[in-house]
């Protein structure tokens, strides 16, 4: 009877059979039987094998194909596959495996004695016609032919991506079923030696008796070898027989990885926008035009990827930044889109060492040269992943790397991929790369492939369940998958379906969600976050255990804190408030020991701050939680006055020698009074005695303390405001606000003297100058005097070189001087050059 | 022509241009500088003259070169790699800085710069003294590692630098630097000396004060001679054509705002009135007020309006306070906590009247 094996026809090239031996490296002759009166059908299945006997082939790689079916699979028909008659096989098999391996050396054996004769078989039959076909590369495409039928898929229809397959009915329950035949890739090497076997024997002939005697025996060997090590895991399947099928070593999220484009579940348009942009790099890695990829392009994907006009055209972003939240599958993205691209990837992440030095080697081995002389052909696109993390002065080194043109420009596309787009290492980096921010991932097509997941571990589980699972992971795919695979053990072990509350009692027991800095907030100050399931506020205890988890989670973050400060203040009585105020205190003082002596130790008591201020505080009222908003700009503003402090104690004579507080406490409050003096807006010279003299005792004490106006545009208007800006420091939101105020064309005024008396201050010391400053013609007189001066020294130079090159003049010539002090006279040209080059 | 204060400071210690007040001390101080001079500690309230005092001393060991000053960066590395620089102003003979600038780090600069400074030796030993001056400025702040740092270099290079530190409260200096110094104290001028000297510069600058605005300026100014003087000149700026006798004191306005502040704590005792309390704090810590200040200026203007009942309790409260300030690190939450505390105290003490 012939029920357990199907003998189908192949349809395959016949000629493959001619030479063939027993199966190679390590591959398992696994057969499908269930009875013990099959020993004659194994040997003439052996001998099919070897090429002898009837030219059928069989179904003998159920096990094999359906242990790996999962990775084999096409994206678009991969849930099409059966699994209910793979099941009973396989368990027959496995039950069977022992015998089975008995067996096989039996028909080991055969098999020598038979090639021994099918050898002779072949000399007398086939070696006439076959002499001329009997070529190297004829021997190579069969063998490739031969090695890439073999691997098979079972499914429950026919495959649509037309590949080849094979139909069969199956022996147990009577459906029929469809095998896939798929491509294998084969290392070079063992194709090249088989062949070079297979010519020798079909060349030798005769000699060939003792390679192929040899060739079974090392067969029989590993089969042997195999034969102990499947015992050996038999035994331990057997001493946990209670574990089930699926229960394997290797995580879900590494098995169900997307395989290939296809399977990317990120939104298809940003996966053909990064696509495109790889694509962009064809003209310069693969020599290949572009220009009909960014012709099909939409018209806002074109203000993006635009190609650069080097010499070697490349996309004008020479890198992508992709950013998304944890689990989202960015690294999954990059890796299938570079290698959909034709592309190697290198991969760089935080756990290598990423200083300037390393970065460079990468560059230099990757990016930066064009040809890779290992064995894979494929040109190299480097993935920087986790690169958040990476010091401030790599990110610079790299934006240097990909500024660079002509000998040292990247020709090679690098992707670079972060959680926070907007960590400050990447400020600078944001400008160059192309920046792509991945949403989340959409819920229902997670949820579909969770449960598409679950169809292939034989899960029970609906999709509600596994929505519901989705939103507890915040639609992150990594974490879901985890999370089934969890609560996929636990149902197991409890032998109960996957339902809500297996997931519910799973995700609490691994972490608390991914609940919002908000939720915690609120649950700290709100009773409301506490209900039980019956609706009543749990006991303290149990809340006091909440919120010691969420101390943990945010134990030493500033923000937390802030955020608490900021919204504390609900409404109850005053003396609460007072108390829960005292916690602050508390908890500051534990941060300035942490802080200052380093001392962490302290560090396990913040939890009773959090517990304490949520034991007096909590109402069932509802406290609109704020963002603690107010202390960054008061941040931001104190920053800004301290530059403002430090600018007046770097520049003027006397702000430098007085400290901090004595100038923001009494002298820059009343310098603002005094440098705003209650004077008419008008031309200098027209200020009588005393209008001057307050003039000028303002222009000198802005002076002193390095203060100016400068001018300023505020809503399309110029006004006059101080630098540093002073005003800003000292004058507050007061209910009356009473302060002189200066009009802008005075302040203009002032601005002016303080520039000219600057200009002096850098001739004269401090001292002479302010008993010398009396009234204004002085000044002027002044100034011209010293300007005068300069000049007679510049000309008297001039003069000087001319003399001693022996020619003279008594030419003034001057350049852009604004000044008239030159005199006027007739000079030719020729003239002219004969007094500035001299006589030729 | 510089502001009055910059003006009419003493250029010396004695003789024409000489301090005003505390002669006797200024003598000791003369008598110091002549002989081999020790390391100073001079303490006092803002305004007093200690500053003054300083740069006088220094004239009087170096003469008008110490005038001549120069500011300088200096940039130094934490432990941790960070750089940061300070601002020092220095002559060929001193060296003046503020190591609390730096916050937290002063104690790299303590154990850097000054250390590196006391060690190399006067360039013109020739010229004047042997030894060179390290003025550090509020030395009160300085944190306990900075002070004890300050120790053996005190010692060990004494020969070659002399430390003066000037501080306004001697509780915050360690005792071990209390006893390498010879403490000079310069409490703040009686009111008469505060006239006496304002009278004098009024003459100087032919000014017209009447008697009654010049008796405000001197109860208003505290024995603050800095802030007595910046007022009067504050006063004949605005009110430019001659002072009336009822003329206004001006008064910085971080001091009007506080007690615009304090007046809406008295007024209502709510947690509203809390938060809008808050923001103002928020405002003046903004603007580099020393949160002490803050403190001691709330508690002057809310006391008055306490029944004196509560006053007691109020005051140990803002003493509480303003000494976890001092350990503590956000001034906010201290101050925030004193408004809370004192609103509870004054509204227990309302409704217990009623």
């Amino acid at each position: 009877m012939d029920d357990d094996y199907n003998v189908l026809s192949t349809g395959f090239d016949e000629d493959d059979g001619a030479l063939h031996y027993p199966d190679d490296e390590g591959e398992q002759l696994a057969v499908v039987s269930n009875t013990e009166n099959q020993i004659g059908q194994e040997v003439r299945n052996a001998l099919e094998e070897v090429g002898y006997g009837t030219r059928k082939r069989r179904l003998n790689d159920v096990e094999d194909v359906f242990d790996k079916y999962g990775r084999r699979s096409h994206p678009m028909d991969w849930f099409e596959r059966s699994e209910t008659v793979s099941i009973n096989v396989l368990q027959n098999s496995q039950r069977n495996a022992a015998k089975r391996r008995a067996l096989e050396v039996l028909e080991q054996q055969i098999n020598e004695t038979v090639v021994e004769a099918a050898k002779v078989n072949v000399r007398d039959d086939d070696e006439g016609e076959r002499d001329g076909e009997q070529t190297i590369s004829s021997l190579c495409e069969r063998e490739l032919q031969r090695r890439y039928q073999r691997k098979k898929e079972i499914m429950k229809n026919p495959p649509v991506d037309g590949s080849n397959w094979i139909g069969l009915w199956d022996v147990i329950d009577g459906k029929r079923f469809y095998i896939r035949t798929f491509r294998e890739n084969q290392t070079a090497t063992s194709l090249v030696e088989s062949i070079t076997q297979q010519a020798t024997r079909s060349r030798v002939g005769y000699r060939a008796f003792q390679t192929i005697c040899q060739e079974a025996e090392n067969i029989r060997k590993t089969k042997e070898a195999n034969r102990i090590n499947e015992q050996e895991s038999e035994f331990s399947q057997m001493m946990n027989e209670s574990l089930p099928v699926h229960s394997e070593s290797s995580l879900w999220v590494n098995k169900y990885e997307a395989k290939n484009f296809a399977d990317l579940l990120s939104d298809s348009t940003v996966n053909r926008n990064i696509l495109t942009w790889l694509k962009m790099w064809d003209e310069c890695v693969f020599q290949r035009k572009v220009d009909n990829l960014l012709a099909s392009l939409g018209e806002r994907e074109k203000d993006v990827l635009q190609m650069d006009n080097g010499k070697i055209r490349r996309p004008s972003m020479k890198m992508l930044l992709l950013s998304g939240p944890a689990g989202l599958g960015k690294s999954t993205l990059a890796r299938i889109v570079a290698s959909q691209a034709g592309y190697a990837t290198i991969d760089v992440n935080a756990s290598d060492a990423r200083t300037v030095a390393d970065l460079n080697k990468v560059l230099e081995g990757a990016v930066k040269t064009s040809r890779t002389l290992d064995g894979d052909q494929r040109p190299a696109c480097l993935i920087l992943d986790e690169i958040d993390g990476t010091p401030i002065d790599t990110i610079r080194h790299l934006i240097r790397c990909l500024q660079a043109t002509g000998k040292k420009a990247v020709r090679r596309p690098i992707i670079g991929i972060c959680n926070n787009l907007y960590t400050p290492a990447l400020r600078d980096l944001r400008g160059v790369a192309w920046c792509v921010q991945l949403s989340a991932t959409k819920q229902d097509a997670l949820a579909k492939r969770l449960e598409q997941i679950c169809d292939m571990e034989n899960l029970r589980c609906d999709l509600s369940t596994l929505r519901k699972l989705c939103d507890l992971c915040a639609n992150d795919m990594r974490h879901s998958i985890n999370t089934l695979q969890w609560a996929a053990v636990a149902s197991n072990k409890t032998k109960r379906s996957i339902t809500m509350k297996l997931i519910h009692e799973v995700v609490e027991k691994e972490k608390g969600g991914a609940a919002s800095i908000f939720e915690h907030w609120s649950s700290i100050l709100e009773l409301s976050k506490h209900v039980d399931a019956k609706g009543g506020i749990k006991n303290t205890r149990e809340r006091v255990f909440v919120i010691e988890r969420i101390a943990a989670e945010h134990g030493g973050e500033e923000r937390f804190v802030s955020g608490l400060h900021a919204n504390y203040m609900v409404s109850l009585p005053i003396g609460v408030i007072r108390k829960a105020s005292s916690w602050f205190l508390f908890y500051d003082d534990m941060q300035k020991i942490i802080h200052s002596l380093q001392n962490w130790s302290v560090q396990k008591y913040a939890s009773s701050f959090f517990v304490s201020l949520h034991l007096s505080l909590a109402t069932h009222a509802r406290v609109s939680i704020a963002y603690p908003q107010l202390e960054q700009t008061i941040y931001q503003k104190s920053k800004e006055s301290e530059e403002t402090i430090s600018d007046v104690r770097s520049c003027g004579h006397f702000g430098r020698q007085t400290q901090r507080n004595e100038l923001v406490l009494d002298i820059l409050p009343y310098i603002v009074k005094i440098a705003q003096p209650p004077i008419k807006p008008m031309n200098e010279s027209l200020y009588n005695q005393r209008e001057l003299s307050i003039f000028n005792q303002t222009v000198s004490v802005m002076c002193d303390y390095g203060l100016t106006y400068t001018a300023t545009m505020i809503k399309d208007q110029i006004n006059w405001l101080f630098t540093p800006a002073i005003d800003v420091l000292t004058m507050f939101p007061l209910e009356e606000p009473k302060r002189p105020y200066l009009a802008n064309a005075t302040r203009q005024l002032i601005a002016h003297k303080i520039t000219l008396t600057r200009v002096r201050l850098a001739d004269h010391t401090p001292q002479q100058q302010s008993e010398r400053i009396t009234t204004n013609t002085d000044k002027i007189k002044e100034i011209i005097d010293t300007e005068n001066q300069k000049k007679k020294k510049r000309l008297s130079a001039g003069a000087m070189k001319r003399k001693e090159q022996g020619k003279h003049s008594d030419v003034i010539f001057t350049h852009q001087d604004g000044d008239s002090n030159a005199v006027k006279k007739k000079v030719t040209i020729q003239q002219l050059n004969s007094i500035i080059f001299g006589e030729s | 022509m510089a502001l009055w204060v910059d003006k009419y400071r003493p250029k010396e210690l004695l003789g024409k241009d000489g301090v005003d007040y505390h002669l006797e001390q200024a003598k000791h101080l003369k008598f110091l500088s002549a002989d081999c001079m020790p390391h100073l500690l001079f303490c006092g309230p803002s305004g007093a003259g200690k500053k003054t005092r300083i740069k006088c001393l220094l004239r009087e060991l170096y003469g008008v070169g110490v005038d001549k000053t120069q500011l300088i960066m200096k940039a130094f590395t934490t432990p941790s790699n960070r750089k940061l620089e300070i601002q020092t102003v220095s002559s060929n003979y001193h060296v003046e800085m503020t190591p609390s600038d730096v916050g937290i780090y002063d104690r790299v600069v303590v154990q850097d710069l000054v250390k590196e400074m006391a060690q190399t030796s006067q360039i013109e030993a020739s010229s004047q003294k042997s030894f060179k001056v390290v003025v550090l400025c509020e030395a009160d702040s300085l944190t306990r590692d900075a002070q004890h740092g300050l120790r053996r270099t005190m010692e060990k290079y004494a020969n070659n630098c002399k430390i003066v530190l000037c501080c306004e409260s001697l509780s915050r200096i360690i005792e071990p630097l209390q006893s390498r110094c010879i403490i000079i104290n310069v409490p703040a001028p009686t009111d008469v000396e505060v006239e006496k000297v304002l009278r004098k510069v009024i003459q100087k600058e032919n000014l017209n004060m009447p008697d009654s605005v010049l008796q405000k300026i001197v109860e208003k100014s505290e024995g603050n001679l800095r802030r007595a003087i910046l007022m009067t000149e504050a006063i004949k700026m605005e009110n430019e054509g001659g002072i009336p006798a009822n003329a206004q004191i001006p008064v910085p306005e971080w001091e009007v705002y506080i007690q615009e502040t304090a007046r809406l704590i008295l007024q209502k005792q709510t947690n509203d009135m809390a938060l809008k309390v808050r923001e103002r704090l928020y405002e003046v810590i903004s603007r580099l007020i020393p949160p002490h200040v803050i403190f001691k200026k709330l508690l002057e203007y809310l006391l008055p309006s306490c029944p004196s009942s509560i006053v007691r309790e109020v005051v140990s409260e803002a003493a509480k306070f303003e000494h976890r300030l001092l350990l503590g690190q956000k001034p906010i939450f201290h101050l925030e906590a004193f408004v809370i505390a004192f609103m509870e105290i004054y509204l227990t003490n309302a409704s217990k009247a009623k």
